[in-house]
């Protein structure tokens, strides 16, 4: 009855479990693996140094005193080269059993339940700042428009400063516009009339005799 | 425009999780003018809703839903472009979750209808608590509060909000909806002065005329 149970159990464990097992040797060379673990590095494994596994290991003892840790030590982070490409981190607890050495990962649920609660807020946040910010790309397009801007070269008349309408034929008179109804029409501003002091002594030179 | 066939593939790149041929549908179909509401009931808003039972009846996980969210959401700014270049009918409306409300796709479906029919919103997301809501009336001061329930356990929430709200704003017309009030009894409501259950479109668009907004219709 136990050896069956032992059996479905190892048999669950190998097949659907989703840990990572590495079976090695003394020499830290993987013999064995489980289906979750083939699944992610994107191969059986069997051959290969388990340091070859793990991202950039570089612990000063080796694994060696991993092995050697109390087995109540917290587990070991360490993160692992993945077919997807991108580094996965498992928490990790050593066994020493003799002839071969036996290695256990898993994920911490915890770490990424909360992870995926943090992602859906910051998607949300990211989303909603999306939407604000082409609402606001929209009004400054908007406001855009009602901008008009006057730039390059303008065709000016030297004697009475009327300008000409860009591409128009120049012999005709209808072509020139006054400066003032040129500008009006090419941007935002206004004229307001009034009479500089050497106009005002030309025009009305009894009103503002000279010392 | 949204044959079955077209819907039945969205469905399935969305459940894979394939945003970018989900992208392509939603353009292709917004390229053909699709109407916005179109597109997010009968295209989102049923997806979602199918995804939503397909994890109750544990055939999805709870993070395939949230993907499935996910990508909505993003998939959702491919229309903004058309729904922000609306004239302006100088109405606003803020728009948001009650604290504790994660779910924000229905209450920025909203907030979208409402900019279509040319009213400025604040949409404030999910999980909207009381004093920041409060705090965002008082700044923007609009015509209209729209608040998101998707889930009937946060009713108390809902309560406790139009209850902060009624404390300043006696009169300040409140819109309700969301999946939450298939559950809840009809008259969940009745308790309340100004505050009505909007839960459709057109019923929205309905309830604009009271503003004076006749563009809805």
């Amino acid at each position: 009855m136990a050896s069956n149970v032992d059996a479905a159990l190892i048999e669950y464990l190998r097949l659907h479990a989703s840990f990572l097992f590495f079976l090695l040797d003394k020499n830290n060379n993987i013999i064995g693996t489980n289906q979750f673990t083939a699944k992610i590095i994107g191969k059986d494994g069997i051959g290969l140094s388990f340091e070859n596994v793990l991202v950039d290991f570089c612990h000063p003892h080796g694994l060696a005193g991993f092995f050697s840790r109390d087995k109540d030590a917290p587990l070991v982070p360490l993160s692992v080269n993945t077919a997807e490409g991108l580094p996965r981190t498992f928490y990790f607890m050593f066994f020493d059993l003799g002839d071969v050495r036996a290695v256990f990962g898993d994920m911490d649920y915890d770490e990424v339940d909360k992870l995926q609660r943090q992602f859906i807020l910051l998607n949300g946040e990211l989303v909603n700042t999306t939407r604000e910010l082409q609402k606001k790309n929209v009004e400054l397009e908007n406001a855009l428009g009602k901008v008009r801007t006057l730039e390059g070269i303008l065709p000016i008349c030297s004697k009475c400063k009327k300008i000409r309408i860009e591409g128009a034929d120049p012999r005709r008179q209808d072509n020139w516009l006054r400066m003032e109804k040129y500008i009006e029409g090419k941007t935002q501003a206004h004229f307001s009339h009034g009479v500089c002091p050497d106009c005002m002594d030309k025009l009305y030179p009894m009103m503002h005799p000279k010392p | 425009m949204i044959t079955e066939a077209l819907y039945q593939e969205y469905l399935s790149l969305l459940l894979e999780g394939n945003k970018a041929g989900c992208a392509r549908i939603v353009a292709k179909l917004i390229a053909d003018k699709i109407d916005l509401e179109t597109l997010y009931l009968a295209l989102f808003k049923r997806s979602l809703y199918e995804i939503g039972d397909m994890w109750a009846d544990n055939k999805v996980s709870v993070a395939t839903e949230h993907l499935g969210t996910a990508i909505t959401e993003g998939l959702m700014t491919q229309a903004y472009p058309l729904i922000f270049r609306q004239a302006h009918v100088g109405k606003k409306a803020v728009v948001a979750c009650v604290a504790n409300e994660y779910h924000q796709i229905g209450g920025k479906m909203v907030a979208d209808v409402l900019e279509l029919c040319g009213w400025d919103t604040y949409f404030l997301g999910a999980n909207v608590p009381d004093e920041g809501l409060m705090t965002m009336l008082q700044d923007k001061k609009p015509h209209l509060l729209c608040l998101s329930l998707s889930l009937s356990t946060n009713i108390g929430h809902l309560d406790q909000t139009i209850r902060h709200v009624r404390g300043q704003w006696a009169k300040l017309p409140i819109f309700v909806g969301g999946k939450a009030f298939d559950a809840l009894p009809a008259n969940v409501l009745d308790a309340y002065t100004h505050v009505k259950l909007v839960n459709s479109f057109p019923d929205l668009k309905a309830q604009l005329l009271h503003f004076g907004d006749h563009r809805g219709q």
